[in-house]
């Protein structure tokens, strides 16, 4: 029996075809890249009775079509200058338009300790190892099939043992002047025994009708440690959805991130313990506006004894936006003393604004420390009156509550260039929001 | 309440076993088994129903032949045969059961071995003073009988089986009917809308607060049966009534059904407290046999501050698929919910509630306590939604898990869904083991790990069981120590 292929995917597929014959590789990768295209086509974009979807909503995706770039875009470094974390001293990898930029980026600042190259420059050296990498995700969703087949840009990171790198790495991706533009972009970051590193991203955009699609594979050996920072600055109009598979040992990884960008924009962080003693620490400050819909889900697969783990969640809504938070920790039957923490705390600015949130524990193990907690709620009116009597407006007097309620996330972000940014970031959505209430124009 | 020595007496009086495993021998009259149209016609027939409701009933099957089992829950069984279970088992009696002496007396001692004195004493034994309960049993699936009728008639509440009910209110039943519950709300509802045999109707009229305690037992008796009661409970304006329930089933090796509708209704300043205590058969240690309870309970506060309060003790059943919950539609009403769930050996419940907040000045309360022991699983699942016109929300919810032993699971699934800014709603969740200290402490004083073990689990559920009627309380107690009976050491 033949069904109807939705027009989207049939647009997907019309993507595939048209762009695929470009993409670097041989022919085992092709073979890689069309298997997941099938899967692709027969999972289809996820529905909103998937449960992990159930608040997201991808209906600009299924409105038009999106492709990849074909032609290396240009932009200039006073664009990504400004889009950059300012004063952070950092060699920059740049994407513009989901495709590397090598002269916009620093790599002859690159640590000479690492090995970091673009995925299209491995794909194009025809590279033996790059098989090794573990780029085909075949037990992956509609996203990670999609990526996969579509795989042809992003970065492999390979920090060997031992080595600790001091300065940290930044990465820019900018989109700009770029509608029905797809960004299907693939990271492999793996750490060896005791390295360090640290990443800042910034993800920026216009108000182009765009799709980021990017996937972080991360691997961290015994004693790593790789602190990253994400600031997603998309567009109001762009399609972001981002995941990140994490796989550590004894080791930590960390990500702090804030979101105020795209129409619909979700992050997923995947994260699975393979040894005793890894800690994984989560921080993500949520600002959605009008129209935006944010979405958080993480999974934490507590799967060996003795490793911890810390959510903490933050959101604020303004009028007619959603934002939710599915956080799901798996304490497996040997993971004994585990200490699995979340926290999701949500703030409703306007009564058209929608906050939801599902912190889960599934937990087969006796002897562990699980806790969530979630709240929801609106600024103290105690709060707003007693910062109104000492002379501040009721904008201000707001901007000051919602600032301090995020504060606290940004405020142990490292390096101080980064934490300002967030702050700085918070402010400019601050500027804009609240939207102003009629009893507040006067 | 603490366990007293009384307490533990009972429970070393009833350890050993599932107390109310024997089945009893009655004749009962059996529908064919399987499902089809002419069985729901065949139900119908014998309730000597009007034309509305077997039409209603039809409509209900048909619904359900188009809908898919839910599987979305964490529980794990074998495909439910639908055709392979009797929908209609009534034990033969005469003329219908209008007096206690017309019922079978074997029934009536079924009855007596269940502790309920169905009889003329309403007090319990050994609680003095304690009020009257006024019993509606149901076994299998056909209510035999309803004490204290008279009593209640005069001061106007309405107390009997819905089947009754249909003859003598059909204007109420009609009215409220299916309106909680939608016929087609979900696979295991609207499997009893079309097939459901009995249950209890009460109508407590405006103003007035019930006098005693109204309580059904359930009891299934019969093998390969399916019990597939329904309850629809309506306080008018200012009224109040606390309804209790237990179920109880014989040990049997295969697995029975149970599948509930309970609908409650509370108009302007009503109250409505359900307590239930299930205890249906569990299955034996080895997961074999035991009861499927599929139960859909919701009640509607549908006036200004009504109130609404679940209260449950699951303690039994292999699986247990339960969402008693509260649709807070007037301003200012209130909702309730107070669960120890234990799951010990095979069992697997999945369990919880939802609150859903459309006046303004709602607020809700969940207290949840979930134990899982030996091989069990145990899942908390409950929703909070606050819809856009809800001002001042408040909810509270706190689910604790308890895990004994490295076998068992213990999940929390929670939705919090708030689409207005001035609802404050607040979520707390832990995991936890009994701590050595605490163990240690009770066997210093002499106690045996088991005793230490329900000390510890009662004082943890104290917060729901202080909820409950005091009759019910003490034996809540006792069922959690036997429940958990093999747990340690």
């Amino acid at each position: 029996m033949m069904t109807q292929t939705p027009s989207h995917i049939a647009d997907f597929k019309r993507a595939y075809e048209t762009a695929g014959p470009a993409f670097p590789g041989g022919k085992q990768l092709g073979g890689m890249r069309d298997q997941a295209m099938e899967r692709f086509l027969s999972l289809g974009l996820p529905v909103r009775k998937a449960e992990n979807w159930r608040y997201f909503d991808l209906t600009p995706l299924r409105d038009q079509a999106y492709s990849p770039a074909l032609t290396l875009p240009t932009a200039t470094l006073a664009m990504i200058d400004e889009a950059a974390v300012p004063g952070l001293e950092a060699p920059r990898l740049v994407f513009v338009n989901g495709r590397f930029s090598r002269t916009l980026s620093d790599m002859d600042r690159l640590p000479d300790t690492i090995t970091c190259e673009s995925l299209h420059q491995r794909l194009l050296d025809g590279d033996d190892t790059i098989n090794r990498l573990g780029l085909d995700l075949a037990d992956g969703d509609a996203f990670d099939q999609l990526n996969t087949a579509m795989l042809a840009e992003g970065l492999v990171i390979d920090v060997p043992d031992g080595v600790k790198v001091d300065q940290p790495l930044e990465l820019v991706y900018l989109t700009s002047k770029a509608d029905g533009l797809a960004s299907h972009l693939r990271l492999v970051i793996r750490m060896g025994k005791g390295a360090e590193l640290r990443l800042a991203e910034t993800i920026i955009g216009d108000d182009s009708r765009a799709f980021t699609n990017l996937i972080t594979q991360i691997t961290l050996a015994d004693d790593a440690r790789l602190i990253c920072t994400r600031r997603q600055l998309e567009g109001s109009q762009t399609v972001h959805v981002s995941r990140n598979h994490v796989t550590l040992g004894d080791a930590l990884y960390e990500l702090a991130q804030i979101s105020t960008g795209g129409k619909s924009a979700r992050h997923e962080l995947l994260a699975t313990f393979t040894s005793e003693g890894g800690h994984v620490e989560y921080k993500n400050v949520q600002l959605a506006g009008e129209g935006q819909i944010h979405d958080t889900l993480t999974l934490f697969d507590h799967a060996v004894p003795q490793c911890t783990s810390m959510q903490t969640y933050r959101g604020v809504l303004d009028k007619g936006s959603k934002a939710s938070f599915q956080g799901k920790v798996l304490v497996r039957q040997d993971a004994q003393k585990t200490d699995a923490r979340q926290k999701a705390d949500s703030l409703i600015l306007d009564r058209s604004a929608e906050a939801n949130a599902k912190p889960e524990l599934e937990i087969y193990a006796d002897d562990v420390q699980c806790a969530h907690g979630a709240t929801v709620g609106e600024l103290s009116q105690d709060q707003l009156f007693y910062l109104n009597s000492r002379g501040l407006s009721p904008r201000e007097a707001k901007a000051v509550l919602v600032e301090a309620f995020i504060a606290e996330l940004c405020e142990s972000v490292e390096p101080e260039p980064v934490r300002n940014a967030f702050l700085a970031d918070a402010r400019t959505w601050l500027d804009r929001h609240p939207v102003k209430a009629a009893e507040e124009v006067r | 309440m603490s366990a007293t020595a009384e307490t533990k007496d009972r429970v070393a009086e009833l350890a050993g076993a599932y107390k109310h495993g024997w089945s009893t021998d009655i004749e009962s009259v059996f529908a064919p088994k399987g499902l089809n149209e002419d069985i729901v016609r065949y139900i119908s027939e014998k309730q000597n129903e009007p034309e509305w409701l077997l039409e209603w009933r039809l409509k209900a099957f048909a619904m359900w032949q188009k809908l898919e089992e839910p599987d979305w829950a964490m529980l794990n069984y074998p495909p439910i045969d639908y055709q392979d279970i009797y929908y209609y088992a009534a034990p033969k009696t005469k003329e219908g059961p209008n007096s206690l002496d017309e019922v079978d007396p074997e029934l009536l001692r079924t009855y007596e071995k269940l502790g309920i004195p169905i009889a003329e004493q309403a007090v319990l034994a050994g609680v003095k003073g304690a009020p009257k309960v006024a019993v509606d049993a149901v076994f299998d699936s056909v209510s035999v009988a309803t004490t204290y009728r008279e009593e209640l008639k005069r001061v106007g509440v309405v107390f009997m089986s819905i089947s009754e009910a249909v003859h003598e209110h059909p204007e109420l039943v009609k009215k409220y009917l299916g309106t909680v519950v939608p016929q087609r709300d979900n696979y295991f509802a609207t499997l009893n809308c079309a097939v459901f045999s009995d249950g209890t109707f009460v109508y407590i009229p405006k103003g007035v607060r019930c006098p005693m305690e109204l309580s059904t037992y359930f009891r299934i008796n019969a093998e390969n049966t399916g019990q597939f009661e329904r309850t629809l409970i309506i306080a008018d304006e200012g009224s109040y009534v606390s309804y209790l329930e237990g179920c109880t089933a014989p040990m049997r090796d295969e697995n029975q059904l149970h599948a509930a509708v309970v609908e409650l209704i509370a108009l302007d300043d009503a109250e409505i407290k359900y307590s239930t205590v299930q205890n249906w058969y569990p299955g034996d240690k080895d997961g074999k046999g035991g009861i499927y309870n599929f139960v859909t309970k919701r009640g509607l506060c549908r006036g200004r501050n009504s109130k609404i309060s679940w209260t449950q003790v699951e303690t039994g059943s292999a699986i247990t698929w339960k969402y008693p919950s509260c649709i807070l539609e007037g301003d200012g009403s209130v909702g309730e919910f107070y669960s120890v769930a234990v799951t010990n050996n095979r069992q697997q419940a999945d369990t919880g509630t939802k609150m859903i907040h459309i006046g303004k000045n709602t607020r809700s309360k969940i207290i949840s306590k979930g134990i899982s022991a030996g091989h069990s699983s145990n899942t908390y699942r409950g929703l909070v939604r606050v819809l856009g016109g809800a001002d001042d929300v408040r909810n509270f919810t706190q689910c604790d898990s308890l895990l004994l032993g490295d076998t068992c699971a213990a999940h929390t699934v929670p939705y919090i869904e708030v689409r207005n800014p001035t609802a404050q709603i607040e979520h707390e969740a832990t995991t936890s083991k009994i701590s050595d200290d605490q163990m240690f402490y009770c066997m210093a004083r002499g106690l045996d790990p088991e005793e230490a073990v329900a000390i510890v689990v009662n004082g943890y559920a104290k917060e729901v069981l202080r909820e409950l009627p005091m009759e019910f309380a003490v034996e809540a107690q006792a069922l959690l120590g036997i429940s958990l009976e093999g747990s340690v050491g």
